[in-house]
Formats: structure tokens, C-alpha cells, sequence
């Protein structure tokens, strides 16, 4: 039984009619087979914090929990779950008969080893994590009143280690819809799962072929020559001029400006936040697809953001800076050309409250952050409770502090409190888009705006693969009867 | 500035809650959708302001429509009033400033109120309130009646509904329900988990079909019956099966002889269509395979109409499989109706397309076209699975409202 603890039956609210990410698979029920094609810019094997690489993780392996837009957490390669000792203490249960792609069961002490594993590169929350039977034990000295969203993140997604005598092993063994069968530099192919415990996806095999610029390969959408393209937030409205069928997922992404210089006086750093310019960066960077915030969460996922004012205050900013004078400052940006042009325009903003910035590389994000005064940041905005999304966010940027309640009033009072500080800005909400083939069918996008490829299917998939489902059928021998009576 | 009041005086106290309804007027004739969370963020708003003056203003941001506000303004003033807080004009230093806002998933309706340089907060979340379905009205009206409705809690899909006299049987994806309908609601008088060692399709579907003394269910790779020893008194007995499911029925087609072996149709577990073998073969003498399909309804005649899954809708006729024209926009579910009005049986279709929300419409084919006999009877979600009850005269359909959403509604059709 599923565990009712506060935050869960403030999930179960969350349950309410919306009609979008999960396909309902009706009217014209969807195809098996065919072959579906993906352009991405980025290696997904190879390229860290991609959308292509989340979009694989998500197609190949699983979490211990799922997040959904709809239905907030649910249960993944996890049946069930309970906490205790208030939520010190949690207990996740295995579903049974998972195989991963290799044919080995799941086990508990699988899931520990690649959690293990996990907390090698991302900090986790817990301090110890130990197997009970068919489950696995969360505990830690702190309260992880999230932890079943936490799970649902791609850093903690459960992978199988591939054997060190075997170089030829696949680089990434899960229990997803699909298993990766051949990596080139050029492209990466992935094989369904017809022992998925989801079920068989619908497509055969996906085929993400690697370019430079996807922008490249647009017309290679109504030559059928591809089925799905990502579109960046800037190039949205350019794509849909084209005519494209364009998909979008809106507020996947926070946009925020990071302060990190402790010298910088708070004065200085709340005129910092008055004179960021975000209608500007919202109409020309982004072609107005992008959602202005100076909130953490967006509206749609608290109702509370407009409690955060987002308008610039230049005469306000120049008075809070008084006497004093700014230090030269840096801003680091990634290399992307939305991303520099953001940065050279809030370096324009900053210049008009007397700030003097210059706009530096992002080499990695662990050095920028050491190395410049000031960062642009991405940070994925994940679905689910606000409380959750806050928690999250608020460990992304480095405050590693529970949000307990699901009471709004209590999240907001954790945000207000967080932002007061204005050692982080938040700007735009940026969507996440992806342009689609006309034989694409049935596509949704998660919560965090990656498809779900694995429910999508092909208009016309041949006939073929229906006889060759039927001659499998043909062959399987019945199972064994299994009467029972009802309780 | 935040305050930094206990965050506990944000919650509603039960003592001021029953003194509010003791004063406010009776539920019942008259009272609105808005009456509980005005009086709720009242009252939560005059536990931090207390007794006194303060200048009411408020703001939409949600999708509550502009009519609503003035409503909603005089609940909130009345609340207010009963709490010893008194609206006032421009000349009160305290504000009270409330904005109705609303996420994806709940409407949020927010307090600030201002007392001098400090500002404090209320919020108050709440759950969306239904909304109303439309029907539109041309040739043969169809009509739907809304059965059953998941609770809030998040069942599995629903591939099946069969009605019994007290209530309904429910073929869930994991499960069979039986619901009986009480003076209070519905209630679940018994519930068995299908215990499955195969791996479902992420398309599943079902069917239940009425016995003598209960009901047989269809899955994939499952097949239980269901018998009713005593009032109240449910037994189940289910087992693994690839048995072909039965897909016609008699009443339907009158030009069968009533001890005809009844159609079946192997169904295909691993995916979500029947393979196209029947069993006793209809048209022994047909020159090619018949296709996999999705649906196939019997027809008089009699006929078999299937819609294959290459999305083609064919009508065998003896021996003769031809394609039927006007289906264009028919999705892969139908029906079949005996409405009594024009031909006197009619086909039920969902609507294609990728639209958020599902239409029915009647068709009639009297040759192999397919003539619209209704207009399109809209449905707040998705139409998932049709059924025709066992007398022919409805059409159980379900609808899948959100993820977790579904409902069981009763379709009819009405000579013009």
C-alpha cells in the first residue's frame, strides 16, 4: 500500500484533471514498430547535463520512483514506499521480476551499488543506505521529507555496472523501454524492450544521429528523413515561422543570474536585482517564448510568484548603491549564442547602475563558479510538489535545507526567505521544445519537457511487424493455469 | 517584509471555524461554489489581522471568470464582517490585498495584508471545482449518462465496465472491481488483483462480457469469471488464458441463428489488436487472411465491420471483404447500437486526430459507406473503450479524464 503521509496526500491533490503528458491511447490506437529517428546536437552518451543524454537516461533506465506532471511521484522499479521517524527513515520496496537489459534480476543490492554510485558524483541527501529483504533502507540524520521525488532525478536513476572484462558491454544497462545496442561518434541506436515492465514500446528501434546544428536539419522533418528535432527556446518561434510542428513544454528551465562574491555588500547586490532588465532578455534573446520570474517556482506549479516583483528599478538600484563603488566584476556564461547574448545584455543592464562587467567563458561550472563574480545559470525546474521543486532547486544552488510542508505558505515563506538574500536572481522560465514529423504519433512531454519516446509510435508502421507479432504468438506455448479464488 | 509569525497562525483554527458557520447563513438553497474558501481565507486572514478597519482589494489572476468577482468580493466582505474585521475605505492603514491565483493543479488564493510597513500572508489552497459538460443536438441524438466517476484517489487504468443491477463491474488494468451504488455513492464491495507473471502492452485493454450467473473477464493473457452465489456474494476464479475473446453478439444480429457458436477473436497480448484469426471462421471460403483489427462490431445482415490496424474499416459480407468509404475521421474504437431510429442499428465511433478531448458519433452504413447519422457527442476526455450493453440499446463508454481520472459513462441514442 501506497504510504499517506502528508506530502503523498498533497500529491494525491495534485491529481486533478489536466489532459497532456501521458498518452491515453484511444481514437486511432497506436502502431507497433518502425524505426524512429532523433537529430541531437550533443553525443547523448558523452555530453554531461544534455538534453540528449536525459533523454536517453530516461529511455534506458529507471528510478526508484517516476515523476509525472499528472500524478506528481509514482511508483517506478519501486512498488511502494513508507517513511519513519519522521522521514528519517525510508523503506522502498522492489517491484519483482525486473530484468535489467542484460538479463540479470533487480535486486536490492543492485540498487544500492548504483545509488552507491550516484553519491559519488552528485551529493545525496541520505548517510546510510542498506537492503532489508526485497527493499532497500533509506537513513539519514537529517529529515528527507522528499526523497521520493529526489529519487525520480536522473542522477539517481538505477544502471547496472558493465562487467570490466567486457569492453564491449554496453556503457549503459537499465531496465527501461529500450537498451542501447551500438554507440558510434555519429550516432547512438537503441533496441526495444520487449521485457520491459512497462511493456514493449512501440517503436522498434530510435536512431539518434549527431549534428552540429540541429537547425540543419529541419528540413529534414518534412523530408522524412528524421522524426524529432530539439528546437533551443530562441529558435521557437523562428521554427513554427518555418511552419514546423513544433511541441512545447513551458518553464523547464530556470534562467538565473548567481551572485558569488561574498565581498559584494547586500546593498549591492539587491541593486544588482533591481536592474536586471528581464522583459528585454524575454522579447529579444528569447523571442518572447520564454515566462519572466523573479520567483524560484513558477506560477503554474505555486500560484504564488506574483508576490515576487520582477520589474526593474533603476533610480531604486541606484539609490540602494549610494556611495559605494562596485568592484569590476565578471559574469560567466556557456558558450551557447543565447546564453552569451543574455550575459552581454545584463552586462549593458548592470553598466547602467554603475556596475562595470565583463562577460568571461564558462570553462566548467565548478570552476566559473569559483572564478567569476557573477553566473548565468540553467537549472532544471522539476514537476511535482512546489515543496519538492523547492527543495531541489534550492540544493542546485547549493542550500542543502528540507522544505517540510506542502502548506504554500510555508514554501513561500522558504523561497522569500532564500531570494532575500539575492545571492540568486532568477530571470526567465525557459521552455523546452521539439519539432515533429507528421508520422510522429502520440507524443507527450514529460514534466521536464524531454518526450516520452517510448509511448510515441509511427503513422503507417508496417504491416510487417503486426505478422511478425502474430507468428511470435503463434509459437508461445500457453502458460500454466493459475485458478484463485477471491478473498 | 515577511513576517515572522508562527507559520501555524496560518492555519485555520476549528473554533473560529464553527463560530464562522454558526453566524454565517445555512448551506443549502442559494449558497455558491465560493462560500467555504472565502470563509476559510477570511478567516485565516483575520487570525493575523484581528478585529478592526481594513481596505478590501482584489485581483484575478486565475481563470475564475470576471463575473465571479463581485460574488466572490461580497462572500469575503460577509466573512470578514462576522470575524469583526470591517471593510473600509482609502482612509484605513491596514490593506487587505487578495488575489485569486490558481496552478495547474489547484486554485491558490493569496492574502496580503499590509499593516503599516509589515506585510504578513495567507494563502489558501483548494481543489478546482468540476466543470460541465456541453451535448450538441442534430438528426439522432445521442446522449450520454456519467455511471461512475474514480474517486480521488489514483486507480488503474479502466479497460472495461459491465453493468449489474446494483451497480457496476470495473476491468481494471491490475484489477477487478465491483462497485454497488448505495444511497450515499458508490462503494466497492470487492476488489481482486490480477495476478499477472506476463508483461502487459502500455496499450491494454479488456472485456466483460455477461453469463448466466455473473460475468467473464478478457485481459491479456487472463480470463476470470465471476459468479454471484447470494445477494452481495462475489466469487472470482481466474486464470491464465490465451483463449480467443468472444466479439459479437446475437442481439445485434438477429439474421443469426440464436444457437450459433458465438464469434471469437484471438487477441494478441503483447500488443493491443486481435491477430485477425476468428474462430469458428465466418467466411470459410474468404481468398485472403483477415487482417489484425482493433474493433469489430457485428452488424444485420449479417455483416462484420473490423477496423484493421492499418486503419482501413472493412465490412465482410459473406464471403466478400470490402472496404468501407466515409471513415476518415473514425478512430480505432466502435460500437454498435440498436437505437430503433433510421435502420434501426446504427455504429458508435470515436473521432481521430490527436484533439484533447473525444467525440462519438452515429454512423449508418447502408452499403459500404459510412452515412453520419449524428452530431459529434462531445466527451470531457478521451474515449479509451466502447461496449455494447447486452440488450443493444446502450453504449458503455470510458473516459479518461486525466492520468488518473476515469469515468464510466452510458451513451444512448434518440430518434429525432
Amino acid at each position: 500500500m501506497l504510504p499517506l503521509s502528508a506530502p503523498r496526500r498533497f500529491l494525491a491533490l495534485l491529481l486533478a484533471a489536466t489532459l497532456t503528458t501521458l498518452s491515453a491511447h484511444a481514437r486511432t490506437r497506436p502502431h507497433y514498430g518502425g524505426n524512429l529517428r532523433v537529430s541531437v546536437e550533443s553525443d547523448p552518451l558523452h555530453t554531461p547535463d544534455g538534453p540528449a543524454l536525459h533523454l536517453v537516461l530516461h529511455l534506458v533506465l529507471d528510478g526508484l520512483t517516476a515523476s509525472s506532471a499528472q500524478s506528481g511521484i509514482e511508483p517506478a522499479l519501486a512498488l511502494r514506499w513508507t517513511s519513519e521517524n519522521n522521514d528519517h527513515r525510508w523503506q522502498f520496496w522492489l517491484r519483482p521480476a525486473v530484468l535489467f537489459h542484460d538479463g540479470s534480476p533487480l535486486t536490492g543490492l543492485a540498487v544500492v551499488n548504483s545509488l552507491n554510485q550516484s553519491c559519488r558524483l552528485t551529493a545525496c541527501s541520505w548517510s546510510s543506505l542498506h537492503v532489508v529483504g526485497q527493499s532497500v533502507v533509506f537513513t539519514s540524520d537529517s529529515p528527507m521529507p522528499n526523497l521520493p521525488a529526489v529519487l525520480a532525478r536522473p542522477e539517481f536513476l538505477i544502471r547496472q555496472a558493465p562487467p570490466a572484462d567486457n569492453p564491449t558491454a554496453s556503457p549503459l544497462i537499465g531496465t527501461g523501454p529500450y537498451r542501447v545496442r551500438e554507440s558510434t561518434p555519429t550516432a547512438l541506436h537503441l533496441q526495444a524492450n520487449d521485457d520491459s515492465w512497462q511493456g514493449r514500446p512501440f517503436a522498434d528501434d530510435l536512431e539518434f544521429s549527431i549534428h552540429k546544428s540541429n537547425r540543419d536539419t529541419w528540413p529534414d522533418l518534412s523530408q522524412g528523413k528524421t522524426d524529432l528535432v530539439e528546437i533551443p527556446p530562441s529558435e521557437i518561434r523562428a521554427a513554427r515561422q518555418q511552419q514546423l510542428r513544433v511541441s512545447v513544454q513551458p518553464a523547464v528551465t530556470l534562467l538565473a543570474l548567481q551572485v558569488n562574491n561574498p565581498a559584494l555588500p547586500p546593498q549591492l547586490r539587491a541593486a544588482i536585482a533591481l536592474t536586471v532588465d528581464r522583459a528585454a532578455l524575454q522579447q529579444v534573446i528569447f523571442q518572447k517564448q520564454a515566462e519572466i520570474t523573479a520567483s524560484l517556482l513558477p506560477a503554474s506549479l505555486s500560484g504564488y510568484s506574483f508576490l515576487f516583483p520582477a520589474e526593474r528599478d533603476l533610480s531604486r538600484a541606484q539609490a540602494l548603491r549610494g556611495g559605494l563603488t562596485p568592484p569590476p566584476l565578471t559574469l560567466a556564461a556557456d558558450s551557447s549564442a543565447p546564453m552569451q547574448l543574455a550575459a552581454q545584455r545584463l552586462a549593458l543592464n548592470l553598466h547602467d547602475a554603475g556596475f562595470s562587467v565583463k562577460v568571461v567563458p564558462l570553462i566548467t561550472a565548478t570552476n566559473a563558479t569559483q572564478r567569476a563574480d557573477l553566473v548565468l545559470r540553467t537549472l532544471p525546474v522539476a514537476a511535482g510538489s512546489p515543496a519538492a521543486t523547492l527543495e531541489w532547486l534550492l540544493h542546485n544552488l547549493g542550500l542543502n535545507t528540507p522544505v517540510p510542508s506542502t502548506e504554500p505558505a510555508i514554501a513561500f515563506k522558504a523561497e522569500h526567505d532564500f531570494l532575500a538574500q539575492h545571492n540568486v536572481i532568477p530571470l526567465l522560465f525557459l521552455p523546452r521544445a521539439w519539432a515533429v514529423s507528421s508520422r510522429l504519433r502520440d507524443l507527450h512531454l514529460d514534466s521536464d519537457g524531454l518526450p516520452d519516446l517510448a509511448d510515441a509510435d509511427l503513422a503507417n508502421a508496417s504491416l510487417a511487424n503486426a505478422s511478425l507479432a502474430n507468428a511470435s504468438l503463434a509459437n508461445a506455448a500457453p502458460a500454466p493455469l493459475n485458478p484463485e479464488r477471491a478473498p | 517584509m515577511i513576517s515572522k509569525s508562527n507559520s501555524t497562525r496560518l492555519l485555520l483554527s476549528p473554533v473560529l471555524s464553527l463560530l464562522l458557520a454558526l453566524m454565517l447563513p445555512p448551506a443549502g438553497h442559494g449558497q455558491s461554489r465560493w462560500d467555504k474558501p472565502a470563509t476559510d481565507l477570511a478567516t485565516r486572514i483575520a487570525e493575523i489581522l484581528g478585529p478592526g478597519q481594513a481596505q478590501l482589494t482584489l485581483f484575478n489572476r486565475s481563470s475564475i471568470p470576471a463575473s465571479e468577482l463581485a460574488p466572490i468580493r461580497r462572500l469575503l466582505e460577509q466573512a470578514l464582517r462576522a470575524h469583526g474585521v470591517q471593510p473600509a475605505g482609502t482612509e484605513s492603514a491596514n490593506q487587505i490585498r487578495v488575489t485569486l491565483s490558481e496552478t495547474d493543479h489547484q486554485r491558490l488564493w493569496v492574502a496580503e495584508i499590509i499593516e503599516g510597513s509589515q506585510t504578513q500572508y495567507a494563502m489558501l489552497p483548494f481543489d478546482r471545482e468540476g466543470t460541465t459538460p456541453t451535448q450538441h443536438e442534430a438528426g439522432i441524438l445521442l446522449t450520454r449518462k456519467v455511471l461512475w466517476t474514480s474517486a480521488d484517489a489514483a486507480p488503474s487504468p479502466i479497460l472495461a465496465a459491465l453493468e449489474t443491477p446494483n451497480g457496476l463491474i470495473l476491468l481494471e488494468k491490475e484489477a477487478i472491481a465491483i462497485e454497488t451504488i448505495t444511497p450515499t455513492g458508490w462503494h466497492e464491495e470487492k476488489r481482486v488483483e490480477l495476478s499477472r507473471h506476463s508483461i502487459q502492452s502500455r496499450d491494454p485493454r479488456g472485456m466483460l462480457i455477461p453469463s448466466p450467473d455473473g460475468f467473464t473477464a478478457f485481459t491479456a493473457n487472463i480470463q476470470c469469471e465471476g459468479k454471484l452465489v447470494s445477494p452481495a456474494d462475489w466469487t472470482l476464479h481466474c486464470r491464465e488464458s490465451d483463449d480467443p475473446w468472444p466479439v459479437n453478439s446475437s442481439i445485434l444480429s438477429p439474421d443469426l441463428p440464436s444457437d450459433r457458436t458465438p464469434l471469437r477473436a484471438f487477441y494478441n497480448p503483447a500488443r493491443n489488436f486481435f491477430t485477425g484469426v476468428l474462430t469458428p471462421s465466418p467466411a470459410p471460403n474468404l481468398q485472403a487472411d483477415m487482417p489484425p483489427f482493433y474493433s469489430i462490431v457485428a452488424l444485420p445482415g449479417p455483416r462484420l465491420l473490423l477496423g484493421s490496424i492499418d486503419g482501413k474499416l472493412q465490412l465482410l459480407d459473406g464471403n466478400n471483404l470490402r472496404p468501407v468509404s466515409g471513415t476518415r475521421d473514425w478512430g480505432s474504437d466502435f460500437a454498435a447500437i440498436r437505437s430503433g431510429c433510421g435502420s434501426s442499428t446504427q455504429v458508435l465511433a470515436s473521432t481521430s486526430g490527436e484533439a484533447e478531448n473525444d467525440s462519438l458519433r452515429a454512423y449508418e452504413l447502408p452499403a459500404q459507406e459510412a452515412v453520419p447519422a449524428s452530431a459529434p457527442l462531445e466527451f470531457d476526455g478521451t474515449v479509451t473503450a466502447l461496449a455494447t450493453v447486452p440488450d443493444g440499446t446502450s453504449v458503455l463508454a470510458i473516459i479518461r479524464k486525466s492520468a488518473t481520472e476515469w469515468e464510466v459513462d452510458r451513451v444512448a441514442a434518440l430518434c429525432p
